[in-house]
């Protein structure tokens, strides 16, 4: 290797290190590239001011599933998905079992929006997760990802009325439904930005669920019955499900009012 | 229907209680169409509490193909009403009953339709008008720091002499529809009362000050907006739950992977230089 | 390329029937070959009909559902990319410390890990719902999602793999290059190509040296990154029973074991066909056997740390998951993962040096217990991801409501044979297209007085014959 050489060898292998570096940042600067280019979800308006939050009284639930119908009905959620879903909860063997409705948690730690790979799962300023089905590869870790197990996928094509079909995608609706790809609660977006309670809250025969806005520090249910936040949540011993898990809800429980059998006497 | 019919009725009558005197009904006409509620402004209706209430629906989707039934639900105070349907083959249909405060009523439909979203609104039931010398309420809205925003209140009779120790209550309309009581504090001597809101998000908000009447004087309500600020918060989503990953994502990344890379790099060198040296060779 | 130069990596030949033998597979195709390649295509082609089958009525063909949402593909996923270690063991382990037995069978390690990485990586753009949109991972990846991680690890992952196949290749491409005149002109074509001109030069071996040295290095921390952040796709979840900070070791302990027992069916297998007991001797076979055991009883004493540890506090949101492991309808899977799966093998792999009856079968022992090892790393897997996702943390009151079932179905089924085919296949022909043991390296080993580590064949003098 003679004096000729060493300066090419040099020169040379800083050409091939900084082509490296440039091929080992594309990696990463292709997601950070991609902001620049980043505009809003198909039909995203853009978050309002408020920043929603539901409380569901757990004493008033009675399992009627009228919640999971209008929800149903509202987003012409495919079947098999229960996109709020009344479970029979309980403590322990002891404890009476009570009702427990449980829509999306569309939590502040989101460990949906932390896995998803494409963004297609993310999360909007006035506090609710929403899924762009355009962009979803269908990869379901968020599936796996959720502990509240709130999030369903389309393993065939749903079935489609006419009517359907005819709408604009949004990511406020998941209408049109489309195969192979992940969908769940979304806190109605499309009846919150009008003013109006979600499909669920709505339909409550016993006004279980309250929704409001926090900044607003209320909420109402069916009835109107309007609380503020703080005072209900408080007075009321609110709790969030599996609060230990750090997700961080903006879905609140108000406890069941009696969960003991009384022994019949004699 | 008939059995529909007889259930209304039955209900009715047990509703009915003794009125006084001045009692009288209290009747609506509701048309109900994929549009909405129709002849109900800003979807509501304003009912008086205490008098029995008429409502009655048509059916107003007739210039659909298809048949698009309503069941519209009227919930609130714990009154268990019926539902009441309208259809083409049905197509009017009534609802008596008589509300037992003042507050909210909702009436939606819970039937999946085009337009499910523009059927739902509010019956608000207010204080009935009563007899009695006049009285005036003056609202004055006041903006703090932080957000916070001073409804302050004023009672006084015609003459502008202040009513002190009587009750009025503020309340505030909310985004959803509902309204949201700030407080019902008693007028002190100089006929004052106030209660404290915050408004966090820039916008308007409506507070309603309203006095129950009663001892000679009858009820007074007045409105008043004011256009809050609002604190400026920061929601967007930050580190794992961004867009964007945050820099020391980035760094790490091309730091390990662009390293390994560059060694790479270097080893296919290699491998070139391997082939040039053996070109070199072959030509002496 | 003047042929008639002399070629410093023949001049001290002093065996042609190494570089003859070790080619033949290479350079003599007979039609008994067809066998394999047909049977395993055919595995193939009904793998790729199931797809399409997949790809038209969608994913509501596999056994998957809204409980169970990942199923056989991730655990193929997982397995393949578990498998694919071992050419960081041997060629880079070994290598940097010195084992110098390790020569005959490096190259089969590497080939290996390449061809199932291929595999493993296709495994998830099987399983997407939307294949179609699978390039939204580069235009809009987001690198804070452990898939990315994966991505990126594993194509760092192969790039190196193919960069140190290739390497060690290229001495015997330019053999092959000279050799190979009764093969067709395309094949004759690829060696020349592959060769870049190698003519054995001192200074082209140097630079050999000097980048296998580079990629010995660097090869092994790729290694364990890769599967650690397999392993992350879900650690990084809360799910009880993935919700463990020990799945990095674990899974990377279990991909060395698994690598390692693979390697060793090949060794035995690829000894038999191409009539390789001059190079792969059972003194390899022993000194595989006790890394095999050392790995074995390493990811035993992981998968000990995970069950005995959860076991024994039987916290209440992993307590259905662990009963219906120990007890329930998956426990004969489970207890044949730990008892015949680990815990036999190594006993098989242990009992030969002290038992003179199996000391004898020391090669079959080795290979039982391997074959055992690999089939437990797939049924492990399948245990790591399905029950997990069978038992979901939700406190009800009635918890079999809410127990999903996951059955596959034929479609599933099939893709694994064919993947498993498909990596078997690619194998095969690699090792039809260039030689399977490194015939420069075993030959530098027969030369050398003092090689670098024990050359464990005898050796031969010049006249062909075996010494004592």
């Amino acid at each position: 290797m003679g004096n000729a050489e060493r300066p090419l060898s040099r020169r040379g292998f800083l050409l091939t290190a900084g082509a490296g570096a440039g091929a080992g940042a594309a990696a990463s600067g292709a997601s950070l590239r991609k902001l620049a280019m980043e505009g809003p979800h198909p039909g995203d308006p853009g978050a309002g001011p408020q920043r929603w939050v539901m409380v569901i009284d757990l004493a008033r639930c009675d399992g009627c599933g009228e919640c999971t119908r209008a929800c149903s009905a509202m987003h012409l959620v495919p079947t098999g998905q229960e996109w709020i879903k009344v479970y029979s909860m309980a403590h322990d063997p002891l404890t009476r079992p009570y009702f427990f409705p449980r829509p999306c948690m569309q939590c502040d730690n989101p460990p949906c929006v932390h896995v998803c790979p494409v963004g297609a799962s993310y999360k909007r300023e006035d506090g609710v997760v929403l899924i762009d089905q355009d962009r979803c590869i269908g990869c379901r870790f968020c599936l796996a990802a959720c502990p509240y197990s709130a999030r369903y996928f389309n393993w065939s094509e749903p079935a489609h009325s006419d009517w359907e079909l005819g709408q604009a995608y949004s990511v406020e609706t998941n209408i049109p439904h489309r195969r192979g790809v992940a969908e769940k609660c979304v806190f109605c977006p499309a009846l919150t930005s009008q003013g109006q309670l979600p499909a669920c809250a709505s339909a409550c025969p016993q006004g279980a669920i309250f929704f409001g806005d926090e900044h607003e520090d209320a909420v109402t249910n069916a009835f109107g019955e309007t609380f503020r936040l703080g005072e209900l949540l408080t007075a009321g011993a609110a709790h969030r499900h599996l609060e230990e898990l750090g997700t961080e809800p903006r879905v609140w429980y108000l406890p069941p009012r009696t969960l003991s059998v009384r022994p019949e006497e004699g | 229907m008939a059995a529909c019919f007889r259930v209304i009725l039955v209900l009715g009558l047990a509703l009915a209680r003794p009125v006084p005197a001045h009692a009288h009904a209290q009747g609506f006409r509701v048309a109900v169409s994929r549009h909405g509620f129709e002849s109900m402004v800003n979807y509501e209706l304003k009912v008086e509490a205490g008098h029995q209430v008429t409502l009655d629906f048509s059916y107003a989707d007739d210039d659909l193909e298809d048949d698009n039934p309503h069941e519209i639900r009227v919930q609130g105070f714990g009154l268990s009403l019926p539902s009441i349907v309208v259809s083409r083959s049905q197509p009017t249909a009534s609802l008596t009953f008589t509300p037992p405060a003042t507050g909210t009523l909702r009436i939606l439909c819970v039937v999946p339709c085009l337009g499910m979203e523009n059927l739902s609104g509010a019956l608000r039931v207010i204080r009935p008008r009563s007899t009695g010398r006049a009285a005036q309420l003056n609202l004055e809205l006041i903006s703090k720091e932080g957000g916070a925003v001073l409804a302050q209140v004023q009672l006084t009779d015609e003459a502008g002499r202040p009513l002190a120790d009587e009750p009025v209550m503020l309340m505030r309309r909310t985004v959803l529809g509902g309204d949201l009581v700030l407080g019902s504090p008693l007028t002190v001597a100089d006929g004052t009362a106030a209660a404290k809101f915050y408004a966090l998000e820039p916008g308007t908000v409506e507070v309603v000050a309203y006095y129950a009447g009663g001892g000679g004087y009858a009820s007074a309500e007045v409105r008043q907006v004011i256009s809050a600020v609002g604190v400026s918060m920061d929601h967007r989503p930050s580190g794992l739950a961004a867009p964007t990953a945050p820099p020391v994502f980035a760094l790490a990344l091309i730091i390990v992977v662009g390293g390994v890379w560059i060694a790479y790099a270097f080893v296919v060198m290699q491998v070139v230089r391997i082939g040039r040296e053996s070109r070199k060779e072959s030509d002496p | 390329m003047n042929r008639s130069d002399p070629r410093p990596h023949l001049a001290s030949h002093t065996d042609s029937t190494a570089e003859t033998q070790l080619l033949r597979p290479v350079l003599h195709w007979n039609p008994g070959m067809l066998v394999p390649i047909l049977i395993l295509g055919s595995i193939v082609l009904v793998g790729a009909y199931a797809y399409f089958l997949q790809l038209r009525d969608g994913l509501s063909v596999t056994g998957m559902r809204d409980t169970v949402s990942w199923g056989l593909y991730i655990t193929n996923f997982v397995f393949f990319i578990g498998i694919s270690h071992v050419g960081a063991l041997l060629s880079s382990i070994l290598r940097l410390t010195g084992a110098g037995w390790r020569h005959p069978i490096t190259r089969m390690a590497e080939a290996i890990t390449f061809s199932a990485l291929l595999f493993g990586a296709l495994m998830p753009l099987v399983d997407l719902g939307r294949p179609e949109r699978a390039l939204n991972l580069l235009l809009h990846g987001r690198i804070q999602s452990p898939i990315l991680w994966d991505i990126v690890s594993i194509t760092t992952y192969l790039a190196g793999s193919t960069l140190f196949l290739y390497l060690p290749l290229i001495p015997d491409l330019a053999l092959l290059r000279d050799r190979s005149q009764q093969l067709p002109g395309w094949r004759r074509w690829i060696y020349r190509v592959l060769s870049i001109g190698w003519s054995g030069s001192a200074s082209q071996h140097a630079r050999l040296e000097r980048a296998m040295g580079v990629m010995a290095v660097l090869i092994l921390p790729i290694a364990i990154m890769v599967h650690t952040v397999v392993s992350w796709i879900f650690a990084m979840t809360l799910r009880p029973g993935w919700n463990s900070t020990i799945f990095g070791p674990y899974f990377v302990a279990g991909a060395l074991a698994s690598g390692a027992a693979a390697v060793v069916i090949a060794m035995a297998v690829f000894r038999r066909i191409y009539h390789l007991e001059r190079w792969i001797t059972v003194e390899h076979f022993r000194k595989m056997a006790a890394l095999v055991l050392v790995l074995d009883l390493v990811y035993l004493y992981f998968n000990l740390s995970e069950y005995a540890t959860t076991a024994y506090k039987m916290e209440l949101s992993e307590k259905a998951l662990l009963l219906e492991l120990f007890r329930g309808p998956l426990a004969p899977l489970f207890w044949f993962t730990q008892v015949f799966g680990l815990i036999v093998p190594a006993l098989l792999l242990v009992l030969p040096p002290l038992l003179p009856a199996l000391r004898r079968r020391w090669i079959l022992c080795s290979v039982m217990a391997s074959a055992l090892i690999v089939i437990q790393a797939w049924l492990k897997r399948f245990i790591i991801v399905v029950p997990v996702l069978e038992h979901p943390n939700l406190p009800v009151h009635d918890p079999a409501s809410v127990v999903g079932i996951y059955q596959p179905t034929w479609v599933e089924w099939s893709i694994t044979a064919g993947a498993i085919a498909g990596f078997v296949l690619v194998y095969y022909l690699f090792s039809r297209f260039f030689p399977i043991v490194s015939v420069w390296e075993t030959e530098k080993a027969e030369r050398a007085e003092v090689p670098e580590g024990q050359a464990l064949r005898p050796r031969l003098s010049p006249a062909g014959e075996v010494a004592s």
